[in-house]
C-alpha cells in the first residue's frame, strides 16, 4: 500500500437533455468535478443515494463513458491522451463488476466461453489448452467446480453467476476492480458469501478495489477508506474508521444514522433529513446539501464550500470546518 | 389485545405442468390490534405469497390457495364470496407494496386516484372527498398536497410515491395492513421518513400491522414480534427482544450473523453455506438441514414441529428436549 493507482482530478461528466428549441439548455450534472486516488491494494468504498453519480464516476474511470473535463490518470498515465489501441491495453487492467448478474453474463454462451472470450481478445498468443487451465482454476478458486464448465448461466443461481462475474473480471489478471453494487442483488446470506469471497481474491491476487454500494454496512466490513457522495459531488472522504466513528458533514452523519440497527434495545434518535433529494439537473446553488442540512446558514446557499483537509486523510466540504 | 389476524395451516401452491406444486406449506400466526409483525426471509421462503394468500390476490396467477383458514375478526376470509372480499380489501385490510409506480395509475392524477378509492369505498361524495383526500396527504407529511392532486406518478420521486400509497391505503382507515418491503425500493434517508411515518400512524390509529421485509435491521427497528420463514415454514418466532437477544433456530443465527454491522471488527462475515432449496426438490426432513452445521441423523430424516417454550417457537430438533435427553444418553453409553 501506499502507491497511487489511479487517481481523478476534478473529473466532470453532465449528460445533457434534450429541450425545445427555445429552451434553455440543460443537463443532468451526474458528476460535477470531483478528485479522488485510490492506492494501491486498498478498497476505496464509493457511498451515496440513488443518483449521486456513483456508477457515473466508476465508469468514467474505466473509459466507458469519457469524461467532459478534468483528468484521470492510472499507473501514472494520463488515461484522456490515450489511443484506442492503448486503451486496449489499459482496460485490460481495470476490469468491472456489475450489479446484477442476471443482465450481466450472456444468456447464449456457456459458462467455459464467457470466460475464455476475454483471453482470445488480450492473449492471443496463449494457446487452448493453456487458456482451459486458466478458466478451470480461476473459476476453482472463485467457488464454482470444474463440473459446471459447460452450463449456461440460467442455470444458475444468483450468487453462483456473480462469482461468475468475478471470474470473467479477474481472468485477464487487472490491477484495479470496479464493482458497481455486486451484493445489492443478493440475499444477505449469499452476500455474505461474496464479500468473503472478494476479500479473499484481494490478498491473493495483491487487487485493489472500487467498491460501489448504497449499502453502508457493506461498505464498513470491505472497505479501508470511503467516500461520500451526494448530488454528483464529493462531500467527505476518510478512511473507514474516521467516517464511521467521527464523520464530520453532516450529509455523512444523517446517512449513518439513517441506517436500522439490529439491536431493538437500542432506541436511537436518526437525524431524519426533511426533503427529497434534489433533481441533479437543476441542483440548489451554494452547497447542494443545504436543502436538506439542519445547520445551513446564508453563506451555505450562496457559496460552494470548498474541500477542505481536516487531517492527512479526512476530506471534507462543508462550510462549517472553516480553518 | 384483540386478535385481528389468524393464520390457520395456510398452505398455497402454484399450478405448473406437472401439477400443483406447495410452496407455503402448512403456517400459522396471528397479528393483534396495534401490533408490528414482521416476517422475514430471503428470496423464495414465501413471504410475499403469505401476504397474497390473506388478500386472495391470484387473479390472473398460477397461484392457488390449497387448504388452510384466514380468519379476520373470526370470520373466514376464505369463505366469501368474491363480492364481499372487495369490501374487506381497502376498508378493513390495505396492503402496501415494495414498488410505489406498479400500484400507481400511471396516466391518472393523483387526485383522481385518491378520491376514486375514497368514493368507493367511504360512500363519500366528490366534493367532500376531495377535501378529505388532501387532509390525507396532509397526515403523511405531504408538504403541498393542494398542488399534489393535479400531478401525474411520474412526477413525484419514489419517497413521495410511497407517502402517497400508504396516504391512499390508511385514508379508509383500514384495522389491518399489510406491508409487503415498502422500504426496500427507498434510499435510506427517506426509508428512515417512511418507517417513522408508519410508526407514527400505528400509534395513532391502533391498527395492527403485518410487515414483510428481508431486511433484518428494519425488523429490529419496526416490529413487536418476529416470524421467520424458511422454504415456506415458519421456521421461528418471538418477541423482537427476545429474536435478536436470543435466536434459537441455527437459520435465523445465520441470518443475523451475516449482516455486516458497523464497528464490528472481524475480517470474516459468517456466511450459511449452500442456497435456498427449489421447491421442486425440497430435501427430505428440516428443510434447512442440508445448510446447517448442526445437522443430526434425525434432521435429515424428519421434520421438526414448531416447539414453543415461554411464547418462544422453533422448529429444530436441537430443541426439542426428548431428542436432546435421548442424544445426552447416548453419549453416556459411548462414553
Amino acid at each position: 500500500m501506499g502507491d497511487i493507482l489511479i487517481e481523478a482530478t476534478n473529473i466532470k461528466k453532465h449528460f445533457p437533455l434534450k429541450r425545445g428549441w427555445f429552451e434553455e439548455k440543460r443537463a443532468v450534472r451526474a458528476v460535477d468535478g470531483i478528485s479522488f486516488q485510490i492506492k494501491k491494494g486498498e478498497t476505496f468504498g464509493l457511498v451515496g443515494e440513488s443518483g449521486c453519480g456513483k456508477s457515473t464516476t466508476g465508469r468514467l474511470l474505466n473509459g466507458l463513458i469519457p469524461v467532459d473535463s478534468g483528468e484521470i490518470t492510472f499507473k501514472g498515465k494520463d488515461l484522456s491522451k490515450l489511443s484506442r489501441k492503448e486503451w486496449k491495453k489499459y482496460r485490460q487492467k481495470m476490469q468491472m463488476v456489475f450489479q446484477d448478474p442476471f443482465a450481466s453474463l450472456s444468456p447464449r454462451m456457456k459458462i467455459k466461453d464467457i470466460l475464455k472470450e476475454p483471453l482470445d481478445i488480450h492473449f492471443k498468443q496463449m494457446n487452448s489448452k493453456e487458456k482451459d487451465t486458466l478458466v478451470m482454476n480461476l473459476l476453482e478458486k472463485c467457488g464454482i467446480s470444474e463440473f459446471h464448465l459447460n452450463k449456461y448461466p440460467h442455470e444458475f443461481s444468483g450468487g453462483q453467476r456473480q462469482r461468475i462475474g468475478i471470474a470473467r473480471a479477474l481472468i485477464l489478471q487487472p490491477d484495479l476492480i470496479i464493482a458497481d453494487e455486486p451484493v445489492s442483488a443478493l440475499d444477505v446470506s449469499i452476500q455474505s458469501q461474496i464479500l468473503n469471497l472478494m476479500k479473499d481474491l484481494q490478498k491473493e491476487f495483491d487487487l485493489t478495489y472500487l467498491f460501489i454500494s448504497h449499502d453502508l454496512s457493506v461498505v464498513e466490513h470491505i472497505s479501508d477508506r470511503v467516500g461520500v457522495m451526494y448530488l454528483g459531488d464529493l462531500v467527505e472522504v476518510a478512511t473507514k474508521e474516521k467516517i464511521f466513528t467521527d464523520p464530520k458533514h453532516p450529509y455523512t452523519q444523517a446517512l449513518l444514522s439513517s441506517i436500522p440497527q439490529m439491536d431493538p434495545t437500542v432506541k436511537r434518535e436518526p437525524i431524519i433529513l426533511s426533503g427529497e433529494i434534489p433533481s441533479a439537473d437543476n441542483p440548489p446553488t451554494g452547497c447542494k446539501f443545504h436543502t436538506r442540512c439542519p445547520f445551513a446558514t446564508d453563506e451555505c446557499k450562496q457559496k460552494v464550500p470548498d474541500k477542505q483537509n481536516i487531517d492527512d486523510d479526512q476530506m471534507v466540504a462543508c462550510h462549517l470546518y472553516k480553518s | 389485545m384483540t386478535e385481528l389476524l389468524r393464520v390457520k395451516n395456510l398452505r398455497t401452491g402454484f399450478r405448473t405442468e406437472n401439477g400443483l406444486l406447495p410452496v407455503i406449506h402448512g403456517i400459522s400466526f396471528h397479528v393483534n390490534q396495534g401490533e408490528i409483525v414482521g416476517v422475514v426471509g430471503e428470496s423464495g421462503s414465501g413471504k410475499s405469497v403469505t401476504s397474497l394468500s390473506i388478500m386472495r390476490l391470484f387473479h390472473d396467477t398460477p397461484g392457488e390457495i390449497m387448504d388452510g383458514e384466514v380468519l379476520y375478526k373470526g370470520e373466514n376470509l376464505f369463505d366469501l364470496t368474491e363480492k364481499r372480499m372487495k369490501q374487506y380489501r381497502g376498508n378493513e385490510i390495505s396492503m402496501i407494496f415494495q414498488e410505489p409506480m406498479t400500484s400507481l395509475n400511471p396516466v391518472l392524477k393523483i387526485g383522481k386516484q385518491m378520491r376514486e378509492t375514497i368514493e368507493l369505498h367511504l360512500n363519500m361524495p366528490k366534493k367532500e372527498a376531495h377535501q378529505y383526500a388532501i387532509k390525507t396527504l396532509k397526515s403523511v407529511g405531504i408538504p403541498r398536497a393542494e398542488d399534489l392532486m393535479d400531478e401525474y406518478p411520474h412526477q413525484l420521486s419514489g419517497g413521495m410515491r410511497q407517502r402517497v400509497i400508504i396516504a391512499m391505503q390508511i385514508s379508509c382507515n383500514p384495522s389491518l395492513l399489510i406491508a409487503d418491503e415498502p422500504t426496500t425500493a427507498l434510499d435510506v434517508t427517506i426509508q428512515a421518513q417512511i418507517l417513522n411515518l408508519m410508526k407514527e400512524i400505528q400509534v395513532k390509529t391502533n391498527m395492527g400491522i403485518l410487515f414483510i421485509t428481508h431486511d433484518l435491521g428494519v425488523v429490529a427497528e419496526i416490529c413487536d414480534r418476529v416470524i421467520v420463514m424458511y422454504a415456506g415454514k415458519i421456521v421461528e418466532e418471538a418477541t423482537v427482544e427476545e429474536l435478536f437477544a436470543q435466536p434459537k433456530h441455527p437459520y435465523t443465527k445465520g441470518l443475523i450473523e451475516s449482516v455486516p454491522k458497523i464497528g464490528m471488527k472481524s475480517e470474516k462475515l459468517y456466511s450459511i453455506p449452500g442456497t435456498v432449496p427449489n421447491p421442486t426438490n425440497m430435501p427430505k426432513g428440516c428443510k434447512f438441514a442440508p445448510r446447517c452445521e448442526h445437522a443430526m441423523a434425525i434432521c435429515h430424516k424428519k421434520e421438526p414441529a414448531l416447539m414453543t417454550v415461554n411464547h418462544h417457537a422453533t422448529r429444530c430438533w436441537l430443541y426439542d428436549e426428548e431428542m436432546m435427553k435421548d442424544k445426552q444418553g447416548e453419549g453416556m453409553t459411548n462414553g
